[in-house]
């Protein structure tokens, strides 16, 4: 055996008789340690799975994506409205229309059970 | 319920910052020991090393919530927050550091004398490592100590792995030169 392997086979024997005597932690330290994992955990942010929204009916997205009830009570005013000029226009309506239309203007008439369109030239 | 025996640091570790305490007992009946013994090694004083391993262990604790998975071992982890605070509290001591002793073998089937032998051993290794330069002590530790392999340390130590070998043989040959007068005192018999 060469002196390198016998140096070498003496360290392997201390390397050893560290490894068995190898400084245990008291308990005072590991208790502390053990601290420090609860304060550091204690900070972390609670884990939550994320909220389930309700389901939405088509009906309720079309209101959100106009604007919200305000802008659905509008829109519904205005539509009975335009019902209500339709079945029963007031008087001197035609008139303002042709001032507007530059004296010449078309009555379009759906007709709601054929749905045949009436054209004809107005006055 | 933890299956301390199976599950792996990392695995541990997510739980823990999942808010799982379990996690947290595990990791320090497991880590703390190896970080101490390693910390006492490089210090060779029993306060010192107290004082780091509780750092080291806090600041896993700390990294858990962004802890990347996959990217490095946690041991690997510790041993290098280990060790740049080792070296940060030498720096700042200026390399007084008593030898404690060191604790008593474990073996149960060994002898009083076979223990009392062991126990020279341990500390005139540890005498003879204290006087390594810090890096070739931290390498010689982690390989024939630790019993890490030679990638492994290079990682942890931010070096080649033709770097640690050399200082691995280097810090061989100083402890050999250091331990030759203690030779028959610690029962090696020509």
């Amino acid at each position: 055996m060469t002196d390198k392997q016998k140096d070498d086979a003496r360290l392997a024997t201390l390397f050893e008789a560290a490894r068995d005597t190898s400084p245990a932690p008291g308990d005072d330290l590991l208790a502390r340690v053990m601290q420090d994992a609860d304060r550091v955990q204690g900070g972390f942010a609670p884990v939550t799975a994320p909220a389930r929204r309700a389901p939405v009916s088509g009906l309720t997205r079309l209101s959100r994506m106009l604007g919200g009830w305000p802008a659905m009570a509008g829109l519904t005013a205005a539509m009975l409205a335009g019902i209500w000029i339709g079945i029963s226009p007031p008087a001197g309506l035609a008139r303002v229309t042709m001032a507007a239309l530059g004296g010449q203007s078309y009555v379009i008439d759906a007709d709601p059970v054929s749905m045949f369109d009436f054209t004809q030239e107005a006055l | 319920m933890i299956d301390d025996g199976q599950a792996t640091d990392e695995a541990l570790l997510v739980l823990f910052a999942n808010g799982d305490r379990a996690a947290a007992g595990v990791l320090t009946a497991r880590l703390t020991p190896r970080v101490y013994a390693h910390a006492f090694r490089l210090l060779g004083n029993r306060a010192d090393a107290e004082d780091i391993a509780q750092e080291a262990m806090l600041r896993l604790w700390r990294i858990a919530p962004d802890w990347r998975q996959g990217e490095a071992r946690v041991s690997t982890w510790l041993y290098r927050v280990v060790a740049n605070l080792c070296t940060d509290r030498l720096r700042r001591s200026g390399r007084t550091t008593p030898l404690d002793s060191v604790a008593e073998p474990e073996d149960p089937a060994a002898t009083p004398v076979q223990s009392m032998q062991a126990r020279l051993r341990a500390e005139a290794l540890q005498e003879a490592l204290n006087q390594l330069p810090d890096r070739q002590r931290q390498a010689v530790v982690l390989r024939h100590i630790e019993e890490l392999a030679n990638p492994e340390i290079a990682e942890i130590m931010g070096i080649s792995v033709e770097a640690v070998e050399s200082l691995t043989a280097r810090g061989k040959r100083r402890l050999s030169a250091a331990l030759i007068q203690l030779r028959e005192e610690l029962g090696y018999v020509e």
